[in-house]
């Protein structure tokens, strides 16, 4: 065993370098993997831990109070799964925005509380820098969920302004703290605010008030199925669907919620130690046959020494493992460094902060298993040995004694003799070429599936914008129920800066919703309708087409995954106790609403509900069009919204203006609320008669889904964006390892033929150039495969997670033009050693 | 007229922290057109010096000029841009790229200082042939080749680009003596063709092929010996000239 170490110890001497270059890949894989395992570990509880610290009740559902009734309370006390339930009241908004710090206004769902109602949903404390004394001085003080800190563009800390913007009215508070918000953590449900008893007041005339039941269940997970039933039974009882204007945060729909971002980045960290791994073993086998062949001679004294060729065979074993082992003992030491960046980067995407929970076990396993795969990976190919006996290994072998084919003869030479020397090196080492392309294949692959993910969650959204599975317009206008759409869709398509409207059914205010049931799949379904798909930009089909005849429909990808569905499926849909049957004709991508879109023509929608009329008008601009300026003319000339007015200031320089302002309120109030089609007014003061009607009030509500977008998701993505970009830079550093290694290789096998080449006149600069050259075709197929690959497994990955498929080509392919480049550039610089060659090598041989 | 000539030029290696100083303060010229043959007891200096001359090595001090040019300041990519434009050199062991057939290797040397052509094809055959590698060895590896053919070829390869100056190191130390003489007539062709020549060699028969001898010890010349007064066909006489001078030096 000692001379097996001896032999071992001695090899690491002599190639210190390379050594140390797979002593960091190992490093990095365990590095990698490990923390990647154990923030799995970790993530995976955040919620269940939060919520058993914490949380009062494990589930949350609110109605809007205009369709809350006494009774709902005693539905779900029926239920033999629940197990308590109790009755609060919040305020909630999805037409709130803040003010960020550059005083830009960003949309954000707000959930407002004051400090007992919070309580009452949660125990969590208050974190602050402030002591008791200076937040009690606070006049307007608010408590925010940690995302604000951490997820915002703004990052707000302690004794910031915090304005919150409803309408044209704006609410300033203080921030005096941040705290755990258990069901309104982040900023894709929106934020649960806290404020003092006396600011909730005030808010109570801006904002939704709220009923909200907060219930228990056991098990624990029957949440989905108790808020099901509870709808269901709550319908019947009303005799109108009332499913849109109820919001369930369920124990299961949060714990999947807090772990589905960082979940990517999980995976994609799984995959690039995957990467490393192979990379390694490819790297392990290239060492071992170029040391084999190198040290053949010293080989054949050994054996003739004595040493068996199992002797020798376990010295490359123990090498390796040694190397491993210098590997995983840094790489373990690393893993302790970004477990808590990673689970950072859980609680900023998830918005929930739990311990930091390290199981120690992963550890142990993942360095058991690199060591045991170093271990095999080099016994499998130190076997060679046993091919050369003594007298052959004497004689280097046959391997000198070339008597193959010429491939590509000078003489032939037509342009650059370094390209052509290039590609016959290329030629004649076909083996290590294979071994060079599914490392940099794998490496690609790992690049690739970074880069898409980079992309997808890229700030712009624009891959993200075609996964919505809605139609992402400029502009997104909701008319009041009696105004002729298509009528003023035409109207607006004329204003200048305006490219083209499209009527359909989508819009932000939920309150024109006509939600339908699918029947044979029991879920409630939010219908995207439009008269023609085909004029629309960012939704497409992904598979089969959109809907255009009356008895089709396209469901989402995650939707079709769930039930089993495919085209030409019949999909039984409900309305009003009346059922339809829609063929389905294709899929959608869809990341929103967890995919229960339901796409239909406005024909379609007419054949369950002759009722249904399209509220809702895309507008799409000129390209540098002003959004602000645009929507500006369209309510100048349209009328002010009614959202907007109902929670205006009823304020006029003269009483005649005030009497106006006051009734044009108590109008939109009635058209928002009290499903009111048309309301008039008329005061007389003296002999004057002030008088008004609801005519002026077309638009309900005109807003910008992109920028509801942004905020939503905007913090996640870019985080997500931001760790894919990371993981491209460990496949490039992965890709320059083994290049690097590669060409320190070649150039120590080759270093005769350099020094040959020099002393006929090939500069350093030529070599080095030829040995770039000479990778380029193993890179140009490796970062092909790669790019297939990654295609292929990126396209399973989300298709199973999200149910979507969207692809960047031109993306792709300015990345593999760069890769090339990349791997052509390390390729270059990694041959830099031919500078210390020297011809006088020849003369000392 | 001197082609190249050097000026105190010193060469040390360091070996173990010790300082070995091959080469002191040499000053020699090579003349145009000349076939100088350097001599000397093993470790004299006599491989360093003509690698130091050819440009595949620097000195340590002083300077080499080729013609008016000093190329001891080269880089060593500069030297290289030197060695193709100007030199041509054979090896005692031969150094021919084993993966590369007989044609490639000299098309090898060609190429780094020309574009490929027709010309330079059929002079690269017309080379081989004249050296006697007959075209069924064209397409044949070093390793299927005798010692004798590989260092034709190795000449083939120094000379296809018309080096001004042609440089050897022992050429025929690997070879019989069949093949060494060959060799050493297909050297004074060269020679004969207008091209200097500078050869390194232990052995009196290669020496005196040559028509100045220069002999070294311990880094410096220390005799020169000029065989041109004996013409080129007295071979008894240019034998006891050589002799005589080597007895002097302690040959």
């Amino acid at each position: 065993m000692e001379r097996i170490l001896r032999l071992s110890l001695a090899n690491i001497k002599k190639h210190k370098k390379q050594t140390a270059l797979l002593a960091l890949l190992i490093m990095l894989c365990m590095a990698i993997t490990s923390s990647a395992a154990a923030g799995y570990f970790d993530m995976k509880d955040i919620f269940p831990r939060v919520a058993e610290q914490y949380a009062v009740h494990q589930n949350f559902m609110k109605i809007n109070k205009e369709f809350y009734e006494p009774g709902f309370i005693d539905i779900l006390k029926s239920d033999s799964r629940v197990t308590d339930v109790e009755h609060i009241n919040t305020l909630y908004s999805m037409k709130t925005k803040y003010l960020d710090k550059t005083g830009e206004e960003r949309a954000l769902y707000m959930g407002v509380v004051t400090m007992d109602t919070h309580l009452r949903i949660e125990t969590s404390p208050i974190e602050s820098s402030l002591s008791e004394e200076e937040r009690a001085a606070l006049e307007h003080p608010i408590y925010l969920p940690y995302a604000a800190r951490e997820s915002l563009r703004s990052k707000f800390t302690e004794g910031d302004d915090f304005d919150i913007v409803v309408g044209s009215k704006r609410y300033s508070f203080t921030v005096a703290g941040f705290y755990e918000s258990i069901f309104l953590p982040e900023t894709n449900n929106g934020f649960q605010i806290i404020v003092s008893d006396s600011d909730y007041i005030t808010l109570m005339s801006v904002l939704d008030y709220q009923d909200v039941l907060l219930f228990d269940c056991s098990p624990i997970t029957a949440g989905d199925d108790v808020e099901m039933d509870f709808t269901n039974t709550v319908t019947d009882m009303l005799g109108k669907d009332i499913g849109y204007e109820i919001i369930t945060y369920t124990y299961n729909n949060c714990a999947t919620m807090s772990i589905i971002f960082i979940g990517i980045v999980l995976a994609i960290m799984m995959f690039m130690a995957v990467v490393i791994l192979i990379a390694s073993a490819v790297m392990i086998r290239f060492r071992i046959t170029g040391d084999i062949q190198d040290q053949m001679q010293s080989i054949g004294v050994l054996e003739a020494l004595g040493y068996t060729s199992k002797d020798i065979s376990l010295s490359y074993t123990a090498e390796y493992l040694l190397i491993a082992l210098a590997g995983i003992i840094p790489g373990t030491v690393l893993s302790f460094a970004i477990i808590p960046v990673l689970h950072s980067l859980g609680q900023r995407l998830s918005g929930h902060h739990g311990a930091m929970h390290i199981e120690p076990a992963v550890f142990f396993i993942t360095a058991v298993l690199i060591f045991t795969f170093a271990g095999i990976i080099a016994y499998i190919r130190s076997g060679m040995v046993k091919k050369y006996p003594p007298v052959q290994a004497f004689r280097k072998g046959i391997s000198s004694h070339h008597f193959g084919r010429n491939i590509l003869p000078l003489r032939n030479t037509r342009n650059s003799v370094n390209l052509r020397l290039a590609m016959k090196g290329f030629a004649g080492s076909i083996r290590q070429n294979v071994g060079l392309t599914a490392c940099i294949a794998v490496a690609a692959l790992a690049a690739v599936g970074s880069l898409i993910i980079a992309d997808v969650f890229s700030s712009d959204f624009e891959v993200a914008s075609r996964m919505t599975g809605v139609e992402l317009s400029d502009i997104n206008i909701t008319t009041a129920d009696y105004t002729d759409t298509e009528e003023l869709a035409e109207n607006i398509r004329h204003i200048p800066g305006v490219k083209r409207v499209i009527v359909g059914s989508f819009s932000l205010d939920l309150s024109h919703a006509k939600m339908l049931y699918t029947y044979d799949r029991s879920e409630l379904m939010t219908p995207v309708s439009y008269a023609d798909f085909s004029g629309l930009e960012k939704l497409k089909a992904s598979e089969g087409t959109l809907p255009v005849h009356d008895n089709e429909a396209a469901v989402s990808r995650m939707f079709a995954s769930k039930h089993g569905l495919k085209q030409g499926d019949t999909l039984t849909v409900e309305r009003n106790r009346v059922k339809k049957n829609y063929i389905i004709t294709g899929f959608v991508p869809s990341i929103t609403n967890n995919g229960r879109n339901l796409y239909i023509t406005h024909e379609g929608f007419r054949r369950i509900d002759p009722t249904f009329t399209p509220h809702a008008i895309d507008v799409f601009l000129e390209e540098g069009a002003d959004k602000q300026e645009v929507k500006s003319v369209i309510l100048d000339t349209y009328g002010r919204t009614i959202s907007d007015t109902r929670k205006a200031d009823a304020s006029g320089n003269t009483p005649e203006e005030r009497i106006r302002a006051v009734a044009e309120q108590k109008i939109a109030e009635i058209l928002a609320n009290y499903n009111v089609t048309h309301a008039e007014y008329a005061v007389q003061i003296g002999d004057t008669v002030i008088a008004g009607s609801s005519g002026g009030f077309m638009i309900k509500d005109c807003g910008d889904l992109q920028e509801v977008m942004q905020t939503q998701i905007g913090g996640m993505f870019s985080a997500i964006s931001m760790s894919a970009w990371a993981f491209l830079a460990v496949a490039a550093i992965v890709a320059a390892v083994i290049i690097v290694n590669l060409m320190e290789q070649t150039i120590r096998r080759q270093r005769r033929d350099l020094s040959i080449m020099m002393s006929v006149g090939y500069t350093s600069n030529d070599l080095m150039l030829q040995l770039a050259l000479r990778i380029l075709p193993a890179v140009v197929i490796a970062v092909i495969l790669g790019t297939v690959g990654g295609i292929i497994i990126y396209q399973t990955v989300m298709a199973v997670v999200f149910g979507t498929m969207v692809m960047n080509f031109p993306l792709l392919i300015t990345a593999d033009v760069l890769m090339i480049a990349f791997c052509f550039v390390c390729g270059y610089l990694g041959a830099h050693k031919i500078k210390t060659i020297s011809v006088t090598e020849l003369m000392t041989e | 007229m001197n082609i190249l000539h050097t000026e105190k030029l010193c060469k040390s290696f360091s070996n173990g922290g010790l300082q070995q100083h091959v080469i002191k303060n040499l000053d020699i010229g090579i003349k145009e057109k000349d076939y100088t043959i350097i001599m000397g007891a093993s470790g004299s200096g006599k491989s360093t010096l003509l690698y130091a001359l050819s440009g595949m090595d620097s000195p340590t001090l002083g300077s080499v000029y080729f013609g008016d040019t000093d190329i001891s300041k080269y880089t060593n990519d500069q030297l290289a841009v030197f060695r193709r434009e100007n030199c041509g050199f054979v090896f005692q062991s031969i150094y021919l790229l084993e993966n590369m057939t007989v044609f490639d290797n000299v098309m090898t040397g060609a190429l780094a200082l020309q574009k490929n052509s027709a010309e330079l094809v059929k002079k690269a055959e017309t080379l081989l042939k004249k050296v006697g590698i007959g075209e069924t060895l064209w397409n044949k590896y070093p390793n299927q080749l005798s010692g004798g053919e590989c260092q034709r070829v190795g000449i083939v390869r120094a000379i296809i680009n018309d080096p001004k100056i042609v440089f050897a190191d022992e050429p025929t130390g690997s070879l019989n003596s069949a093949s060494s003489s060959d060799v050493l007539d297909i050297f004074t062709e060269i020679n004969k063709s207008g091209q200097s020549i500078v050869m390194v060699t232990h052995d009196m028969k290669t020496a005196l092929r040559g028509n100045r001898v220069i002999y070294l010890r311990d880094g410096a010349v220390i005799g020169e010996h000029d065989m041109q007064p004996y013409g080129t066909d007295d071979s008894k006489q240019r034998l006891e000239g050589l002799q005589r001078f080597l007895d002097e030096m302690g040959w």
